[in-house]
């Protein structure tokens, strides 16, 4: 479910290569239309029927997973904010989408390709802007031209290649954007569609027909699902449907608009412009620019608090967050105004005395909910995101008394703040800069990665962490 | 100039090639600066910078092999287990089918079978709402002699009315205004109507001249309607009127 997106960019590969191979075997005119796409599935049904299927189901698997990955990421309240750009940007790709799909089924040209045209074009009548109905151009066998075909063959090509277009601009906003799914899900959903195509091929109905209509129709319901609803309320009110339900998601992000605290700042005097925030921003709210206060760097950081989601993932970023720092005032390169590193570092002694060499649990606000956690000897921090801690206040924590660090994030590949959890895990295996460092004996850390109802499994598992940490215990006592 | 570099219908590879050629690169080094160039040119910091992150993670790789429970242990860290592979199975096997499934199911009937449509489809200009005036010598030679036209008519159009019956019955009974923002256009006609299967007399009549009280143009005529027929009904401009097709 975390891959929807990047499984319908991986679907839309699909459909475009095999869409290359099946123009190679298509006849673009009235009589050859569907007479080579007849050919494709009968004579070769092995190849060209397969890759005519594959054209057809990675289409379908499209719609899917847009609906989908919608409904995800509404549910998880993941299109307010910043998100609202690839939120409203999205709401043109599904258009774009459909358009597509249903400029493939008129190239068929049989019954269903007719039922579609003809659909199509008296539902744009119902707007009454063209001085003569376009569904005259399907009035009777001899309406049609050759020339038409290959004016329909364009519009598969380009609304595709406007598709892309559109598809990049949805993610053109997101630091790193993942538009490629795993290589695992990649082989099974390419193996998948394969089966299908062989087990179920995509297959025509009998030949257009102007001087019939159609009795029964084998819809592909991913795509036609609204033409029953035109044939029963009319093109007027599948206007009213179709503009008002895009409307109402393109407005969605701001109903509400969602609040959020002061934005970070950067403070010149601690910034030396190291870059390490502005590659782990997730949503590339910072830049690094050229220094202005004179100091020996070439580089500071800048915030550009429209894009920001307040994650606080540059504070975790930031060497120079450091709770062991001997300054008066404890200040760090880049802080959230609202949680600075001080109120951070209070917040990690209030637990670690409210449980004197006991497990301090570090949660995110949307991963599990570590300030419900109900067991002797434990103590929770409560961030934005777990990656906000800087990984010198692991150590801090260690090296002041407390038994152990649990670090209580969102699922993988399910944080909130989309690398979360990425960057903090990394930065334990020092994969990442800032690194835990090596004097931290790694026993005493321990991750916990889950969503927010998984009440349970976190007491459990810091229930284990603790009957670890007590052998551990055990252990080094002997050693003394 | 064609015949120059030899370009014609007859040569078809050059016919093909040569916009192709000339038009290719110019297209490209538009794309190219459009944004192609961030997709495919990886500046060479950022190389540099993938190489040291290599590095980095093999460093970190052996460290690892060679100090086995040494890093943060991370609970997620799970090994795929015959459970994992039957749960993708039924995973796979339950996508593939919702796809094969709604992709053709179910069916969806549009129509009976003891049914047929009659499609009146049509665009036909009304009368004009006043009458041509023919201009005399001396209002032609008042005008500039690029605008010496010998009619002057004005511009807006009658609507138009239509009237079909079915075996006497009214069926349908329209009237639509000329297209364009002077009316001067045609008007038009798109209508469907499903009938039972059988033979019927039909008639259509129309009215294009504005307030008369009867109909400019008829047709009655009787026909034998077949299930899922199609019979379109619609008009001639070149002065034979309505037909039925």
């Amino acid at each position: 479910m975390r891959q929807l997106g990047t499984v319908a960019f991986y679907f839309f590969w699909i459909a475009a290569a095999t869409g290359i191979i099946i123009y190679i075997f298509f006849e673009t005119s009235v009589n050859g239309a569907y007479r080579s796409v007849e050919y494709m599935s009968n004579d070769q049904w092995y190849f060209a029927g397969v890759m005519r299927s594959l054209h057809r189901y990675s289409s379908d698997g499209m719609v899917l997973m847009m609906a989908l990955h919608l409904i995800r990421e509404w549910s998880f309240d993941r299109y307010r904010g910043v998100r609202w750009y690839a939120w409203f940007t999205g709401v043109p790709v599904i258009w774009l989408l459909y358009a597509s799909g249903l400029s493939g089924y008129w190239l068929v040209w049989d019954e269903l390709a007719q039922y579609v045209a003809l659909g199509s074009m008296e539902w744009f009548d119902a707007l009454g802007i063209f001085g003569e109905p376009v569904a005259n151009n399907f009035l009777s066998q001899g309406s049609m031209t050759d020339r038409f075909f290959t004016l329909l063959v364009f519009i598969h090509i380009f609304v595709p290649l406007f598709l892309l277009f559109a598809m990049w601009i949805h993610v053109i906003r997101v630091s790193q954007p993942k538009i490629n799914p795993p290589r695992g899900v990649a082989i099974g959903l390419s193996a998948m569609l394969v089966v299908l195509s062989l087990i179920k091929p995509a297959i025509s109905h009998g030949p257009a027909d102007l001087s019939m209509i159609s009795q029964e129709l084998n819809l592909d319901w991913f795509f036609m699902l609204f033409y029953p609803v035109f044939d029963a309320w009319g093109g007027l009110a599948l206007w009213a449907l179709a503009i008002g339900g895009s409307l109402f998601l393109a407005v969605l992000p701001w109903l509400p608009p969602v609040k959020l605290p002061a934005a970070p700042v950067v403070a010149l005097d601690h910034c030396n412009g190291c870059g390490r925030c502005y590659a782990d921003c997730p949503y590339g709210a910072i830049t690094m620019m050229p220094r202005t206060d004179g100091l020996p760097y070439s580089q500071q950081a800048e915030v550009n608090a429209a894009n920001c989601t307040r994650c606080g993932i540059c504070v975790g970023a930031c060497p120079v967050a450091s709770p062991f720092r001997s300054v008066e005032e404890l200040v760090t390169g880049i802080d959230l105004p609202h949680l600075d590193i001080k109120r951070m570092r209070t917040l990690v002694d209030e637990a670690m005395a409210k449980a004197p060499g006991g497990v301090v649990v570090v949660g995110c606000e949307h991963g599990p909910k570590v300030q419900d956690l109900t067991l002797q000897g434990a103590a929770a921090v409560r961030l934005p995101c777990v990656s906000m801690l800087p990984p010198s206040f692991i150590d801090y924590m260690v090296d002041q008394g407390a038994g152990g660090v649990m670090i209580a994030g969102c699922p993988e590949c399910g944080c909130r703040f989309r690398y979360g959890v990425a960057w903090m895990q990394d930065r334990l295996d020092g994969r990442r800069d800032p690194y835990l460092r090596k004097r931290v004996p790694r026993e005493r850390v321990r991750t916990f990665w889950a969503s927010h109802i998984e009440a349970e499994e976190l007491q459990a598992a810091a229930v284990s962490f603790q009957d670890d940490l007590k052998a551990l215990n055990t252990e080094e006592a002997k050693d003394v | 100039m064609f015949s120059l570099f030899n370009i014609s219908p007859d040569n078809m590879l050059w016919f093909y090639l040569a916009p192709v050629l000339f038009f290719g690169p110019v297209f490209f080094a538009v794309l190219w600066n459009f944004g192609l160039k961030n997709i495919f040119y990886t500046p060479p910091e950022y190389k540099e910078q993938r190489r040291l992150e290599r590095e980095h993670a093999d460093r970190i790789t052996k460290r690892r092999e060679s100090k086995a429970g040494y890093y943060a242990r991370a609970e997620h860290l799970a090994t795929a287990s015959s459970k994992h592979w039957v749960a993708q199975a039924v995973f796979y096997a339950a996508f593939a089918s919702i796809l094969g499934l709604y992709s053709a199911w179910p069916g969806y009937r549009y129509s009976e079978p003891d049914t047929a449509q009659i499609k009146l489809s049509l665009s036909h200009p009304g009368k004009r709402v006043e009458e041509c005036h023919t201009r005399t010598r001396e209002e032609l030679a008042k005008l500039a002699p690029n605008m010496r036209a010998k009619l002057e008519c004005a511009r807006e159009r009658w609507p138009i009315t239509i009237e079909l019956t079915l075996d006497g019955r009214v069926v349908f009974a329209g009237e639509a205004a000329a297209a364009g923002l002077h009316n001067d256009g045609s008007s038009s006609f798109y209508e469907k109507f499903r009938v039972p299967v059988g033979a019927h007399t039909l008639m259509v009549r129309m009215n294009d001249a504005g307030p008369i009280s009867d109909f400019t143009h008829k047709l009655s005529q009787a026909v034998e309607l077949t299930g899922a027929q199609n019979l379109v009904v619609g008009f001639n401009e070149d002065g034979s009127g309505f037909f039925v097709k």
